[in-house]
């Protein structure tokens, strides 16, 4: 009797030994779409058309970037996620006061999909200092769903993202207080001229925050949020005061920050970048009424003539 | 469909000739076959009359299919799966698992079928299985199992490694 023959190894009928060529296109992006976060990213470092695979995955976490404002010096976070080629998450960490390991961790989100649910941002106590949790949160957060974002707790209840929107800005309110962050006085709150102050501050770094300020008014028929933040820095005041207009054909959100130079528009309508900076020239202050007029220029190529005093606020579009 | 169309088997033909009684309601999860039955009105005929050919399906992966079939017919009808749906793969039921336990040629062929006969519920999980089987892998190792040639220039490659530098291990 011979020897016996040798069994064809069943590994011979198995995907290892298919082309990922031969499966067709269709079941291949199926297949691809059905990878979580971590295993898409590694197939699309495969090759060029596992990486276009990937890229068109649904929801798939296209790349992150921390970024540094160059005047303020503040680091946020940016994640992309393709699904919505604008859908993106900004993070920004800030120390809290007198706590350096415990972080106020800020977020906010724009997605195209719907314009009245474009601009929202989310506040969480946790931690850890600022570094550590930036880290963490590429490390740990980004890595998994998109939907576990919506751990943030409003009120002790979950939140998703889809139900939470600017509207909800009392909440935020409320959150931060409850955070015990110190309350603000009543003078300071209506405070603009205040701003002034700010002329001497060169670094953004936010030790608290505590909303301050909030009012809707009516623009042009559109309504406009204003609320305005005062970030402390070894006892000296820094405003942060932040527009939003709820628009269904634009969506922007403004933040002013600071001296004159670093005032600054983010359009999300083109993925949040900063626009150019006021520059010198297009900023004035009438000492008389406690009020500056400075220009925007967005992105988008509108120029916003604005107006800061005392008890008003004023927000013109340039022709 | 009523009643008496629940109840009635349907004949599949697979594409090796050998021929399957399925009941109707068990075969109701392919909409290709629903779709078929009802654009020829043959749904309220109560002789099953001639097999359907399943032509793209071997007689081996058409018995694996009305098999899932024949476990899944009672199940709800799934949501839709859209954006708000968390992406898992870890949400494969025992049985399924243990179903799709199988050599990996024929788990594609099943794909392939599931994708056919158009099954929503068994081309997503099986779906989820390769998918889990890719789970875990580094980059070369996934491009060792499915034979993908790496065509990223290092400069490239370099690049987009830093660009996914956040799911190295």
């Amino acid at each position: 009797m011979g020897p016996v023959p040798r069994k064809r190894p069943r590994m011979a009928r198995n995907l290892g030994n298919l082309k990922w060529n031969s499966i067709p296109e269709e079941m291949q992006q199926m297949i691809v779409d059905k990878m979580d976060r971590k295993t898409n990213c590694k197939f699309m470092r495969c090759s060029k058309k596992s990486e276009n695979q990937a890229r068109r995955s649904p929801d798939y976490l296209y790349s992150y970037e921390i970024r540094e404002d160059e005047t303020s010096k503040k680091k946020m976070l940016l994640l992309s996620f393709t699904k919505h080629s604008m859908t993106r998450y900004w993070y920004e960490f800030a120390e809290v006061q007198g706590e350096p390991n415990r972080t106020v961790v800020m977020y906010k989100y724009n997605s195209p999909e719907n314009a009245m649910k474009s601009v929202t941002k989310w506040v969480e106590l946790v931690d850890g200092s600022p570094e550590e949790n930036r880290l963490k949160y590429i490390q740990k957060h980004i890595q998994s769903y998109k939907y576990s974002i919506k751990l943030f707790k409003i009120n002790d209840s979950n939140v998703p993202i889809e139900k939470f929107d600017v509207r909800e800005l009392k909440c935020l309110k409320k959150l931060m207080f409850h955070f015990e962050f110190p309350e603000i006085s009543e003078e300071k709150m209506n405070n603009f001229a205040d701003i002034k102050k700010l002329q001497n501050i060169s670094n953004l770094q936010a030790l608290s925050l505590i909303f301050t300020f909030e009012q809707v008014v009516n623009f042009n028929g559109k309504k406009l949020v204003i609320r305005s933040a005062e970030f402390n820095l070894e006892n000296m005041s820094k405003y942060l005061i932040m527009l939003q207009m709820e628009d269904i054909v634009i969506n922007e959100l403004s933040v002013i920050r600071s001296v004159r130079d670093q005032f600054a528009l983010r359009d999300l309508t083109k993925n949040l970048r900063f626009s150019n900076y006021v520059e010198e020239k297009d900023y004035e202050e009438d000492e008389t009424t406690s009020s500056c007029t400075f220009t925007l220029n967005s992105l988008n190529g509108r120029k916003y003539s604005v107006t800061l005093s005392k008890y008003s606020f004023e927000i013109y579009v340039m022709k | 469909m009523t009643d008496a169309a629940q109840e009635r088997s349907i004949k599949l033909l697979s594409s090796d000739n050998e021929t399957f009684q399925v009941p109707r309601n068990v075969i109701r999860l392919s909409n290709t076959i629903n779709t078929l039955l009802q654009d020829l009105g043959l749904d309220d005929e109560e002789d099953a009359g001639d097999a359907i050919p399943v032509q793209n399906v071997t007689s081996t992966i058409l018995k694996k299919v009305i098999a899932w079939c024949q476990h899944h017919h009672e199940d709800p009808v799934a949501a839709d799966d859209s954006d708000s749906r968390e992406k898992r793969t870890d949400d494969i039921s025992s049985w399924d698992v243990e179903f799709l336990k199988v050599d990996q040629g024929t788990l594609f062929e099943l794909i392939l079928a599931a994708n056919y006969l158009d099954i929503k519920g068994l081309l997503d999980v099986s779906c989820k299985t390769v998918a889990n089987m890719i789970k875990g892998k580094s980059p070369e190792e996934i491009r060792r199992t499915f034979n993908i040639k790496n065509d990223f220039t290092p400069e490239e490659e370099e690049q987009i490694r830093k660009e996914n530098a956040w799911c190295e291990d």
